[in-house]
């Protein structure tokens, strides 16, 4: 059995490479992405320490995160058009309506 | 008491033949008034008068007709009203001594309204005055049937307005609008007692019915004893209700002020309607009146006989010289209900009646001919004020009216006791009465005898004075102004319309239709028939003769006193000065109850604008304070609380400040602040 300390290590970097995406892309798509890599950053922990529980406990609530992300990158992307169809434009530096006038 | 209301069984009787008759007789000038009142514009004047005048006729017939078919009594009762378990009724009773009124005031009205038609013809308001008058019969019709003294006081109101009306008829004059005015008010003050006898008859008996209250109602030698026990205090109040609407002193003052009205009127005023009232109702009532309050009706009545017949002396106003006569009579009648002779108090009511109305209408007649003179002069294109009915300017009508002199001289002498004539019977029944109290009671009860009986001889006096200003010698207003002569010549007998009324009340004002007997009324079928009491009196001779000797002596002396009188010279200014002003009674008044009363309520408004002085400061103490705690308020209290909310602020733009809308910027501070709080964890755990 593969120990724990690997899959920590995987679930850091992809933890890691989503938030640099998320920080860095100008692109709004890219940063939803990064924001993918970071739930599957959480579910690969849930996984692996649901492993150690007879219940099985963590990998039912990483299902549960998967579908509750795939509703939510509905959500997003339709945001992302309505955004788009406003300000024609997906660029994250041009979208400063959230700043307090 | 203990606060309930006492209970006494009033039964409900249904009305029988007779009494449906009385109530269609009451129902008919109400009719007429409600009739003429509102289309009486649209009618012309003639059929107007003669209607009423027909209706009048018909409840004359219908009245003589019910008075002779009435045996015993006839009563009945319903209920007029429920308030919860209290049941107010409204009752008639028909008797022979209402039926009998019912026929003098129907008679008599009738008569008015005869003469009416001729004398007011022409005159301004004319659709007015026949409703009015027949508010005023039927009111008076209403306090004689009416067995219940919540309803006698509803009708005793209505006589009160139908003679505020009537005697303020002629509205535009200010004397007759202020005479309405006084004689309303001086009423109204009196009807207060009304309203409290009333009030006393309900917290006491719980009813107003006059023949349930003859029965539970008996004055005992004990309650005699006493000043204010309670059915004596209710006569008391009813008897002063009456003060007021009878002329007694010292609210007769309105009555010689009401001359002011059409002197029809007058004659209704003082016969039948207004100043009968107060009598019949007291006659109605008189099972109340205790010891002292007939001895206190006794000696207003008997001071009310001899003030006003004094001023009857001393007036000049011909109108006048009959009102005081009517108060001196009032007063004659209310000493006879004092010393408890009801029936000879009713029966002087009654003679009363017509020959007052007959002297009334006959000197109505000579100034409707003084009036006809002026307007005469009037259309010859001069217009003199003429007073039409001062006595110094009269004279010599004997001529040229000699009907109307031969009926007022029959009602003369009815008035001032001739025998022979219905004055006399009366009077004789009074003074007897009162001799036959006298004798038995104290010693200051032949004081009131002899008031009575020197009132008999000034009454002799001033209608002499009277007969001989109006009818003998010459035409005084030639003198003055030489311009009548001509319209004088012209003077003649009235037309018929006034003579019938003069004619049929003369003739009832002598002997036998009141009694066979000339000189005495016992004997005669009145006394018999429509006596209230019934009991015997003791016919004393020398009454009559002594009160016959006074008024021939007096009558004598007056004539010859005024029989060549032409230059008046008053020779006792301060004496008819006092008269004039009604011995001060008014102005007594004045001093003594309004003076004192408006002192109390300049007190009393001063207080009050002190103490709204006081409140305004305490106010503006308070307005002070207000602001006060209005700034601190402000300042202090929600200045520090907007102080906080200030640096709150300010905290929240500092680090809003730092922020430029950018999504992934807002995710970088979560990022950091997260990772922050990781660390705090990590080193405290």
């Amino acid at each position: 059995m593969i120990p724990i300390d690997y899959y920590i290590i995987v679930s850091i970097l992809l933890f890691s490479i989503g938030s640099a995406i998320v920080f860095t892309r100008r692109n709004i798509l890219y940063v939803l992405m990064g924001i993918e890599l970071i739930f599957n950053a959480a579910n690969i922990n849930l996984v692996a320490f649901g492993q150690l529980d007879p219940y099985l406990n963590g990998q039912l609530f990483s299902m549960l995160i998967i579908t509750v992300a795939a509703a939510e990158s509905v959500v997003a992307l339709a945001i992302v058009i309505v955004l788009f169809k406003k300000l024609n434009t997906i660029d994250l530096n041009e979208i400063t309506q959230l700043k307090e006038k | 008491m203990n606060g309930l209301i006492p209970h006494i069984d009033v039964p409900l009787i249904s009305a029988d033949d007779i009494s449906v008759l009385a109530l269609t007789i009451f129902f008919m000038p109400i009719i007429t008034f409600v009739l003429l009142f509102f289309t009486g514009k649209h009618i012309l004047a003639p059929i107007r008068s003669w209607l009423a005048t027909g209706v009048m006729a018909v409840m004359f017939v219908l009245s003589l007709y019910l008075h002779i078919h009435t045996e015993g009594e006839h009563i009945s009762r319903w209920i007029w009203f429920e308030i919860g378990s209290l049941k107010f009724t409204a009752s008639m009773l028909v008797n022979n001594y209402s039926t009998t009124m019912m026929v003098i005031a129907t008679f008599v009205s009738l008569m008015v309204h005869l003469y009416s038609v001729e004398y007011m013809r022409e005159r301004r308001n004319h659709s007015k005055y026949f409703p009015y008058l027949a508010l005023f019969v039927s009111s008076m019709l209403g306090i004689i049937l009416s067995d219940n003294l919540m309803i006698t006081f509803i009708f005793w109101e209505l006589v009160g307005l139908a003679s505020f009306l009537l005697i303020g008829f002629w509205y535009e004059k200010d004397s007759s609008a202020a005479a309405a005015k006084k004689a309303f008010l001086f009423n109204k003050f009196a009807d207060l007692a009304f309203v409290i006898a009333i009030m006393m008859l309900f917290a006491n008996y719980g009813t107003a019915e006059i023949s349930v209250l003859k029965e539970q109602v008996s004055i005992t030698p004990l309650l005699n004893a006493g000043i204010f026990g309670m059915p004596i205090l209710i006569g008391f109040m009813i008897w002063f209700a009456t003060v007021g609407k009878s002329a007694q002193f010292p609210l007769y003052v309105w009555l010689p002020d009401a001359m002011a009205g059409p002197t029809p009127v007058s004659a209704l005023l003082h016969a039948a309607t207004m100043v009968a009232a107060g009598v019949f109702l007291l006659l109605k009532t008189s099972f109340f009146l205790g010891d002292w309050v007939g001895n206190l009706i006794t000696i207003i009545g008997c001071i009310t006989a001899v003030l006003a017949a004094l001023q009857a002396m001393r007036t000049f106003d011909a109108k006048k010289v009959l009102a005081f006569s009517t108060v001196s009579q009032l007063g004659y009648m209310m000493m006879a209900v004092g010393v408890g002779a009801n029936d000879a108090a009713f029966f002087h009511l009654a003679t009363h009646a017509f020959f007052k109305a007959c002297l009334f209408l006959s000197v109505g007649a000579v100034i409707h001919s003084m009036h006809h003179m002026q307007s005469h002069q009037f259309d010859h294109g001069q217009y003199k004020d003429l007073d039409t009915l001062d006595m110094r300017l009269m004279g010599g009508f004997r001529k040229k009216m000699p009907l109307t002199f031969v009926t007022y001289l029959i009602s003369y002498a009815a008035l001032i006791g001739l025998p022979f004539f219905s004055g006399f019977l009366s009077k004789d029944a009074i003074l007897g009465a009162l001799y036959d109290w006298a004798t038995v009671s104290n010693t200051w009860t032949w004081f009131v005898v002899a008031a009575a009986f020197s009132t008999v001889a000034i009454t002799a006096f001033y209608m002499t004075r009277q007969l001989i200003f109006i009818f003998f010698g010459e035409f005084r207003l030639l003198k003055t102004d030489m311009s009548y002569k001509q319209y004088f010549d012209h003077i003649t007998e009235s037309k018929w319309l006034i003579n019938i009324p003069l004619i049929a009340l003369a003739t009832l004002s002598i002997w036998f239709f009141f009694s066979i007997n000339p000189l005495h009324a016992q004997t005669g079928w009145w006394m018999k028939q429509s006596f209230v009491s019934g009991e015997h009196h003791v016919f004393h001779f020398f009454i009559p003769i002594l009160a016959s000797v006074l008024s021939i002596g007096a009558a004598v002396i007056a004539a010859n006193r005024y029989k060549n009188v032409t230059v008046f010279v008053d020779r006792y200014v301060g004496l008819t000065k006092m008269f004039a002003q009604n011995f001060y009674i008014e102005k007594s008044m004045d001093v003594l109850l309004i003076r004192p009363v408006m002192l109390v309520a300049e007190l009393c408004g001063s207080t009050d604008r002190w103490i709204n002085h006081l409140i305004h400061g305490k106010a503006y103490f308070i307005l002070v304070l207000a602001q006060c705690a209005d700034v601190f308020d402000r300042w202090i209290i929600d200045g520090s609380v907007h102080l906080v909310s200030a640096i709150i602020n300010g905290i929240g733009s500092f680090f809003r400040s730092y922020l430029k809308g950018n999504v992934q910027q807002y995710f970088y501070f979560t990022f950091i602040a997260f990772a922050l709080i990781l660390v705090w964890l990590a080193w405290y755990l």
